[in-house]
């Protein structure tokens, strides 16, 4: 019979003194280094990781003594409570599809914006394009949403009149659920979608053209060199624009604050806007519950589609 | 030399020894706007005369801010020294936090005539659990209002019935009534994109209608499917189904929006408070051109009403550095020079015998009522789960505004069941 004493174990076997005695001299020869890292990285832990602990920790108190001095703690019950809780569930489900389809959107059409801009045809308009597409990434949001508000009203908007001299039937905008909805998977496409299209274009410029004249040379159409010599090379671009994305997506919260404050019937009610309609109501614990909830579900997704990208053998 | 500077000290610090000593400041936090902040300075001023070197300092925040900032510095012990605002917000800040002791020893402590001229039902409603917990100021008042230039544009008169509103409300919406040659118009103004506040419009016309009670009743069992209720609540989802009678955004809208439809002229019928007719006096355009009057009728044998729209309130924190002189200040507020510096600033006092002179025709509609006026049941002064139950039922009218049912009967009658079932959770 086999034992696994023999097996070495990493994790044991970086406690061996010899290990930290070896880490405990790399920091003295690199002190110089920490010195300087040091205030940023007490800044960090203060004003980004402590406010993140302390959000959790307040999860587990109860709502009226949260801020006291001597919180009582109800541990799971604040989950348990926003897991019971029908409007909780339908604002996670609503937050996840609203986020899986802009993730989509947005990386697929600005993909293709990056691809036709970098195109030799439009080296002109390019810039001119460029600008135009990323100038609504600069806009304050409250503006933009503000003038999109206007634009979707059903009684003077813009939209409206122009369908109407179209002959089209009206556009309900913010007042029909469903409606509503894909309004601001609109409205968050063309408040983003240019940063997004700014980075491909970023990674398009790094290119090896030498790939592109050699898969040319051997009669490759132009589709089956955006598909097996371009895409590949802009893995690092997915990858970051589909992390931002998701990030972003999923803490979807000022389009819903000025366009729908989470209506009609909910339907736009989003779990960051459906947290913060807690914290406003004082219910600290549960607002913070949902904010756990959503902070765990970001980096679980993050890290899932890190992995994937990285994993992903685009050759 | 350094005998010169000794002595210019010690005389500094003799001659700012006595305003030190004596100066002090109480804070107020309220919700009521600019004018609210004037109001309570201007008490403060006179309440300076009696108490030398007293400041009163206000400041004013969005409802929702006001909200989450009274508990959490009721519940970190940061709290100013008074919070102001309606009993049914006080209540829910009591709810949660628990800090609040009452005021019974208070209004023990007032004269005879202060202690006479305060309605029975204004103290009922700043009672929770059986404790009075805060001390009423103003008695706030619901009406309705209809532009009176819109009214004769279309050839019609004070609306009386319901149907008088529907069929007024159209003529608003198609006949042009501000003459500006645009379809721009609309019947009425509402607010239904915030549950938590949706229920204040049909509260408005169901106890101005002569509702004693809209969800459930004194002892907690669900009324809202009776005739009466349901007919209310029929009428108020038939607002946002005819054609044109309020703007279709009207769903999203909140109060800023509300405001903005009645103020910018787009709106014929809206809701008046008794606070709202001060500032809309000084609107060009709005001023002198709307007329305020009961509530619509319901119900043929209720008389035209005025709704008790809520008890605005002060309350005295324990977190207060001088608890006995923001009490005196509280006190204050309800001498009848005080309750007139409300009335001119805020449309409303709580008093019977504030002097009435100088006040605008609409300041006095409220201020010297014409019509009864029905008060709110307040029950969420009598079950602390009542603000629950409210939000409950009023994600039910929003998804029915959203979607009509097909079938009102069935819909009251399931929404009635779904009721009495969260009664049942809540009341566990």
């Amino acid at each position: 019979m086999q034992t696994d004493t023999a097996v070495p174990i990493p994790f044991l076997a970086a406690l061996r003194p010899a290990r930290w005695r070896h880490a405990g001299s790399n920091i003295w020869r690199n002190r110089i280094f920490y010195i300087l890292i040091a205030p940023f990285a007490a800044l960090t832990l203060v004003m980004g990781v402590w406010p993140i602990v302390l959000g959790i920790i307040v999860s587990f108190t109860d709502s009226y003594t949260a801020l006291t001095p001597e919180p009582t703690y109800v541990w799971f019950q604040n989950y348990i409570d926003i897991f019971s809780d029908d409007l909780f569930l339908s604002s996670l489900w609503r937050t996840l599809l609203f986020t899986v389809l802009s993730v989509v959107l947005n990386v697929t059409t600005a993909l293709a914006l990056a691809l036709i801009l970098s195109s030799r045809s439009l080296k002109l308009a390019a810039p001119i394009c460029g600008l135009a597409l990323f100038l609504p990434v600069v806009t304050p949001e409250a503006a933009t949403f503000i003038v999109w508000k206007w634009m979707f009203s059903i009684d003077f908007g813009a939209v409206n009149a122009f369908l109407e001299d179209m002959g089209l039937p009206d556009f309900a905008g913010t007042t029909k659920p469903l409606q509503a909805f894909f309004t601001l998977v609109f409205v968050e496409w063309w408040h983003h979608v240019g940063f997004y299209t700014i980075i491909f274009l970023t990674n398009l410029k790094l290119l090896d053209p030498t790939l592109d004249e050699a898969a040319r040379m051997d009669g490759a159409r132009t589709m089956q060199r955006v598909w097996n010599v371009w895409i590949p090379q802009l893995r690092p671009a997915i990858a970051i624009n589909s992390i931002y994305a998701v990030i972003q997506f999923l803490k979807t919260f000022a389009v819903v604050v000025i366009m729908t404050n989470g209506g009609p019937n909910y339907a736009t009610n989003f779990l960051s806007f459906y947290a913060y309609s807690k914290f406003n109501l004082a219910d600290y614990g549960q607002a913070l519950a949902m904010a756990t909830v959503l902070f765990a579900i970001v980096i679980g997704l993050a890290v899932v589609v890190y992995r994937y990208n990285e994993k992903a053998d685009y050759r | 030399m350094r005998n010169g500077l000794k002595q210019c000290a010690a005389a500094a610090a003799l001659l700012a020894l006595p305003v030190g000593a004596s100066a002090q400041e109480l804070l107020i936090w309220h919700d009521k706007g600019d004018l609210g902040t004037v109001m309570f300075e201007d008490i403060g001023k006179l309440f300076a005369e009696e108490h030398p070197g007293v400041t009163v300092r206000a400041l004013s925040f969005p409802t929702d801010q006001w909200l989450s900032k009274s508990i959490a510095a009721l519940n970190t012990n940061t709290a100013p020294d008074l919070l102001f605002n309606d009993n049914f917000r006080i209540n829910v800040i009591q709810q949660s936090s628990g800090k609040l002791s009452g005021v019974q020893d208070m209004v023990d402590g007032l004269d005879d005539a202060t202690r006479a001229a305060l309605p029975e039902g204004a103290l009922d409603a700043s009672t929770l659990d059986g404790t009075l917990l805060m001390l009423p100021l103003q008695q706030a008042t619901g009406a309705f209002g209809v532009r009176t230039s819109w009214l004769e544009a279309v050839g019609e008169e004070y609306p009386e019935t319901w149907e008088d509103v529907f069929r007024i409300g159209k003529k608003f919406a198609t006949e042009d009534p501000d003459g500006n040659g645009s379809d721009d118009t609309f019947g009425m103004a509402l607010q239904a994109g915030n549950p938590s506040v949706t229920h204040q419009m049909l509260e408005l016309f169901g106890f101005g209608a002569g509702l004693d009670h809209l969800i459930i009743d004194d002892e907690g069992n669900v009324v809202l499917d009776d005739p009466r209720n349901a007919k209310l609540i029929q009428t108020f989802l038939r607002i946002f189904q005819e054609e044109g009678l309020v703007s279709p955004d009207t769903i999203n809208h909140v109060f800023t929006d509300m405001y903005q439809l009645i103020e910018g002229g787009r709106a014929g019928m809206f809701r008046v408070l008794d606070a709202n007719v001060v500032k809309w006096d000084g609107i060009e355009g709005l001023a002198g051109d709307y007329t305020i009057g009961p509530i619509p009728s319901l119900f043929e044998d209720e008389p035209p009403a005025v709704e008790m729209h809520s008890v605005r309130s002060i309350v005295v924190t324990p977190s207060s550095d001088n608890p006995e002189l923001a009490a005196q200040y509280a006190a204050f507020a309800l001498q009848p020079e005080s309750q007139a510096i409300m009335l001119k600033n805020k449309g409303s006092g709580v008093r019977g015998d504030i002097p009435l002179d100088g006040l605008s025709d609409t300041q006095a509609f409220f201020a010297k009522p014409q019509y009864p006026v029905n008060p709110n049941d307040f029950l969420s002064a009598k079950f602390a789960w009542y603000p629950e139950l409210q939000e409950a039922f009023y994600r039910e009218i929003s998804d029915a505004i959203a979607n009509p049912p097909a079938d009102f009967d069935a819909w009251i009658k399931a929404t009635a069941e779904k009721m009495q079932d969260k009664v049942a959770d809540l009341k566990d």
